[in-house]
């Protein structure tokens, strides 16, 4: 696990949505992603105002799920997140 | 006073034209011209001051082929196919650079109904060869390569080469008489395509990605979301740094208005089958 408790997105990335879905550009990285509507939804809060526990709490209320699967689920898309260098800990 | 004779040879010379660039081509040698016109032949247009200027000549050593553009050299190669494969790579890059204004996508595009649909897959994927197996279900031919896009109609051009396969189809298939075939490549001019061959842009209605597993035997095909599809888009777009907000917009746009499909190909034909089954079904 990387630690990041409040991600924020790393500077210089190109987003765009797509019906609930994102496509993030790296030109950096040369890289392009797709998130699926549950990444994007972690995505969108990785605004480093949010901390995992936060983004948990909203993705289990939106989705519908328990908080201990929304947790998981956040910790492990952050974590993704953070290995492709697009989101940071607030304050880099 | 006494007689004269004038010897006229004629050079292995010819001009073709795609998307709109007029392109010179002189072999110093027959085989080679031979894969040229085999190559290009069917976008030949009269003599005229050319944008682009290639020569094909021999040269003494194991690489005994040699390409220049412009007067400027390219690449040496073991064999005609070998230099002209050199030339259309050359060819592609410096379309690009006459035509900033098109979005160029790596695919083979055929059209059904007067509609394009782009067959996009990394470089061996079988692109050349799906789409050489889909005109003979009666899909008109473009490209078997290139699609270059209007950014803002999405309508495709045709880039009309031989179609290029890295070995012979697999059976049933087999290739045309006409078809030339040296050192394992294979170039089949567009002459020898029993569908038309198309001269004008298309509407972009559908892209199939192609995934290849030797071993697959079934098809399956699965409709790709718009996000997907523009990521897929971009990843095989040649020149996006051509175009503003580096090209994302337009594969975006691509991925939302046209039917997307990920197309796990199996043996040749059923894959066919099912890539024409779903351009019926759709309205593209």
């Amino acid at each position: 696990m990387t630690g990041i408790e409040n991600p924020k997105h790393r500077p210089g990335l190109v987003v765009r949505d797509s019906e609930n879905e994102a496509v993030v550009l790296d030109k950096q990285r040369d890289l392009v992603h797709q998130l699926n509507p549950t990444a994007a939804f972690i995505w969108e809060l990785c605004d480093g105002d949010h901390s995992v526990g936060e983004i948990s709490e909203a993705l289990a209320e939106a989705f519908e799920v328990d908080s201990e699967t929304a947790r998981r689920d956040v910790e492990s898309t952050v974590d993704q997140l953070a290995d492709l260098g697009l989101v940071e800990a607030t304050g880099s | 006073m006494g007689s004269f004779c004038i010897r006229t040879e004629v050079m292995n010379v010819f001009h073709f034209q795609l998307l709109g660039c007029t392109i010179r081509v002189e072999c110093a040698e027959a085989g080679a011209h031979e894969w040229a016109r085999g190559s290009f032949g069917f976008a030949e247009v009269p003599a005229g001051t050319p944008d682009l200027s290639y020569r094909i000549h021999l040269e003494s050593g194991v690489d005994g082929w040699g390409l220049e553009r412009d007067g400027e050299a390219v690449a040496t190669a073991g064999s005609a196919a070998g230099i002209l494969g050199w030339l259309d790579q050359d060819l592609t890059v410096q379309l690009q650079r006459q035509r900033r204004d098109l979005y160029f996508l790596h695919s083979a595009t055929l059209a059904k109904r007067s509609q394009a649909l782009a067959l996009v897959a990394e470089s061996g994927g079988g692109k050349s060869t799906t789409a050489w197996a889909l005109t003979q279900l009666g899909l008109s031919y473009m490209s078997d390569e290139l699609a270059p896009i209007e950014p803002e109609t999405l309508m495709v051009h045709p880039h009309p080469r031989g179609v290029q396969l890295k070995g012979q189809p697999p059976v049933p298939y087999s290739l045309p008489p006409g078809a030339l075939v040296d050192h394992g490549r294979v170039c089949i001019p567009v002459e020898e395509l029993e569908v038309e061959t198309l001269r004008r842009p298309m509407p972009l209605s559908w892209v199939f990605f192609l995934h290849r597993d030797p071993d697959r035997r079934q098809p399956r095909l699965e409709r790709c979301r718009p996000a997907e599809a523009a990521t897929r888009l971009y990843s095989n777009a040649l020149n996006v740094l051509a175009h503003p907000d580096e090209g994302l917009e337009i594969a975006m746009r691509m991925g939302g208005e046209t039917a997307c499909f990920n197309l796990y190909a199996g043996d040749l034909a059923s894959t066919c089958d099912l890539v024409v089954g779903a351009l019926e079904a759709t309205d593209g």
